[in-house]
């Protein structure tokens, strides 16, 4: 009777355990599995196991390095920007002010929009004829020309980051409001009283409650940055001339596009070590979970 | 130690379920995969060979249907009283074609009893890759109608049946268009049969003709002309450009119809296999083309896909676009027929109409069909004059069934009149595309086009970008004629 006890949390878990071995462990494994063959859909009869070759192509491969390049620039960008943006955000949002609410609604509505309505969105504003970005800035003097802003590979990328940002910082205002909420009001007070201004509320109230929120808010959004595709796919599709591929998109391209799953799994491989070896060291070094650890 | 001991054994047991449940799961799919097969070895021999490649009894048995083998293999997934529901896809779904497909399904079910057909459209942007899953998954539809430029890659897959002995058994079969049963059993090294086109749409130029009158400017009958016009007709401070061109992935494709209509060049390989992309009079082409980007297009124009450069041209900000009869009904929808037209390519340098076989889409058999008789009846109703002729006047291209050219309609489409005459003219000879090939699509929508972009942007040179690409094809070519034993 009491070892079926003793067992019984472990079979409750069995149908859970089994699904995320059928869902995630097995999809995974497998794309380990094919990054080791030759897995073409033009040549399926070629197809087979090739060992390292797949990877010793991507040491060589100048379209693989070039989008590394850019998924960091990428996910350097993105991190910073939407960190300060989102912050300043919270931290207007957390006081109490007439309206509030609907202000909040708003700010995070771009959150909940798809990443294809955001894309679209955003084309249509870029539109180098009857956009209304040119429109505004040609009426407003700071351009003489309409800008192809997706089309020009000085301002591609920049264009493209600066969509993602505004779908982005919604996230993090949300996160570090939830979390600024929760800041006891007696510490700021406390702080007053010991003579603190707004930098010392900040640095020595609100930034410990919030570390652990930011740290792992910060996290997540650059696994989601780094493997971000809808976006680039829709608005440039990696153009001009690659200026704006990033793994994400070239492994996708690679992948989907032109049907070449065994280098497409190789990529996807490289970029999971790349992320898994980033994050790893982004834990450690923040020390994250160490206080609740304490 | 005994609670260490305890806790090993606990973790190891709950593996071992977990992994049982697997296993099982995994068994369970394997079991109904088999079961839900209708019975055939097909679905069996495909699935065990992780890959389409299947096995040589799957192969066999397709064939065997191809050949005009009884549907008896079939029955299991009919209904009862012989009915049978077959999955139809449309590769280029959209407001231009759609409700005339859909009009032609019901009618092709109302025709008959046993046979209902279900209408799934796909976007074109997608459909290559949502055709590549579902090969891969054994979940394609009964029936499908694709690019030409896939057929290759899919008979490699052996995911098709061969279509012969249905096509020669045919009354209707002599009146469909030789020339393009012919580029589909290209797509074949051993020359079957695997697709059947329906409609061709040819490239040619579309020229807003009253914007050209309004500034005095003559439609282009020569290169020369056209290059004069596309210059007069840019005023970039008002956002209007004579020409607006692609820069997507499928920019190659419509580049490779101007290169051989300019120069000229009757073979897309040389007697020695070389690809002649890169002949210099393409090179002359190439250079007079790069210096209109940015100048006499817009910037944008470097990422344009079809649908900005359609609406470029129809919104007015482009005077001229190449593109081929296809986006007809496009134009149609937006402009008044007066305001458009299309032109065929002006004569080549050696004096001829040169044309690339046209995108030639078809229709072709899965090998998950249930019943490729039923398929076939299908195919059949829709080649037939009646629903080839409704379907080429409402999309605007040209008909496949050769009956349909004596209607009234196609003196009256000017779009389709235009493309007739030319490939009607003495002077003209078409140039066969390499579709074949199974890097033809790699080489023509991954490889090249951000060459085309780096050309544009001077970051690479016209020459630079053309040899590129010939070497590409003569190497594919090569590989090509070398495993099929040319």
């Amino acid at each position: 009777m009491g070892r079926k006890k003793t067992y019984m949390p472990y079979l409750l878990m069995l149908p859970t355990a089994a699904l995320l071995i059928w869902l995630l462990l097995y999809p995974v494994g497998n794309v380990f599995y094919t990054s080791f063959r030759r897995e073409l859909l033009t040549r399926p009869k070629q197809n087979g196991f090739i060992g390292l070759d797949n990877f010793v192509r991507i040491g060589t491969d100048p379209v693989f390095w070039e989008s590394l390049v850019h998924s960091f620039q990428w996910v350097a960008a993105e991190m910073g920007l939407q960190m300060v943006f989102g912050l300043g955000l919270a931290l207007l949002l957390k006081g109490r002010f007439k309206g509030c609410g609907v202000f909040r609604a708003v700010i995070f509505l771009p959150w909940a929009l798809s990443g294809v309505l955001v894309s679209m969105l955003w084309s249509m504003m870029y539109y180098e004829n009857v956009g209304v970005l040119n429109d505004l800035l040609q009426r407003l003097g700071i351009l003489s020309k309409a800008v192809a802003w997706t089309g020009n590979k000085h301002t591609a990328f920049w264009a493209l980051i600066a969509a993602e940002l505004w779908r982005g910082i919604p996230f993090f205002s949300i996160m570090l409001l939830a979390a600024l909420q929760s800041v006891p009001q007696e510490l700021y007070e406390a702080c007053r009283a010991d003579g603190g201004g707004m930098r010392e509320n900040f640095f020595y109230v609100s930034f410990p409650y919030i570390k652990e929120t930011l740290v792992l808010t910060t996290l997540l959004r650059t696994i989601w940055e780094f493997n971000s595709v809808d976006l680039i796919l829709n608005l440039t599709g990696g153009g001009p001339v690659h200026k704006t591929t990033t793994l994400a998109v070239y492994l996708a391209n690679t992948a989907r596009r032109d049907g070449n799953f065994g280098y497409g799994s190789s990529l996807a491989v490289v970029s999971f070590l790349i992320l898994f070896v980033l994050a790893g060291g982004y834990l450690r070094l923040s020390g994250f979970g160490k206080e609740e650890r304490g | 130690m005994k609670k260490k001991i305890e806790k090993k054994l606990k973790r190891t047991a709950g593996m071992f379920l977990a992994a049982a449940m697997m296993t099982g799961s995994l068994w369970g799919c394997g079991q109904s995969s088999g079961s839900g097969s209708g019975g055939t070895d097909r679905q069996e021999g495909s699935r065990t060979g992780g890959n389409r490649q299947g096995g040589s009894q799957s192969k066999e048995n397709r064939q065997a249907s191809g050949t005009g083998g009884s549907p008896a293999g079939a029955a299991g997934s009919e209904g009862q009283a012989g009915k049978v529901t077959l999955t139809f896809w449309d590769e280029n779904a959209g407001e231009s074609r759609t409700p005339y497909y859909e009009e032609l399904i019901r009618r092709f079910n109302q025709s008959q009893e046993r046979i209902t057909v279900v209408y799934e459209g796909i976007p074109s942007s997608s459909a290559k890759e949502k055709y590549d899953v579902a090969i891969s998954t054994d979940t394609t539809p009964d029936i499908g109608h694709c690019n030409a430029a896939w057929g290759s890659n899919w008979v490699a897959q052996e995911c098709l049946i061969p279509l012969d002995q249905y096509f020669d058994t045919w009354e209707e079969g002599a009146y469909i268009n030789e020339n393009y049963i012919r580029l589909n059993r290209e797509l074949d090294p051993e020359g079957r049969l695997y697709m059947i086109t329906d409609t061709v749409s040819t490239p040619l130029m579309w020229v807003r003709a009253d914007l050209l009158k309004e500034r005095g400017v003559g439609i282009p009958a020569t290169w020369e002309e056209f290059f004069d016009a596309v210059e007069m007709m840019t005023d970039a401070d008002k956002g209007v450009y004579g020409f607006s061109m692609r820069g997507d992935s499928s920019c190659c494709v419509e580049l490779q119809h101007v290169l051989y209509a300019y120069s000229g060049i009757e073979n897309y390989f040389d007697e020695n296999g070389i690809c002649t992309i890169n002949a210099p009079e393409h090179v002359e082409f190439m250079k007079r083309y790069q210096a209109l980007y940015n100048t006499s297009t817009a910037e944008s124009d470097i990422t344009n896909s079809y649908k900005e450069m359609v609406a470029a041209f129809d919104g007015g900000s482009a005077a001229i676009i190449f593109h081929n009869t296809g986006s007809a009904s496009e134009h149609a929808s937006a402009l008044s027929p007066e305001q458009y037209q299309a032109v065929s390519f002006p004569v080549s340098l050696r004096g001829t109409y040169s044309y690339t076989a046209g995108s030639q889409g078809g229709y072709c058999i899965f090998d998950t069909c249930p019943d490729p008789e039923g398929a076939w009846e299908f195919i059949e109703f829709m080649l037939s004059e009646e629903s080839n002729s409704y379907w080429n006047e409402s999309i605007g291209q040209i008909p496949m069934n050769n009956k349909v050219l004596e209607e009234p309609w196609v003196e009256d489409a000017q779009a389709t009149k235009e493309a007739l005459n030319t490939l009607a003219s003495e002077k003209c000879h078409l140039v066969s595309q390499p579709k074949y090939l199974p890097d033809y699509s790699t080489i023509m929508n991954s490889n090249n086009p951000p060459n085309f972009q780096a050309m544009l942007l001077e970051e690479m040179s016209v020459e630079e970008f053309l040899d590129q690409w010939a070497e590409q094809m003569t190497e594919a070519y090569e590989e090509y004629r070398g495993s099929e034993g040319i």
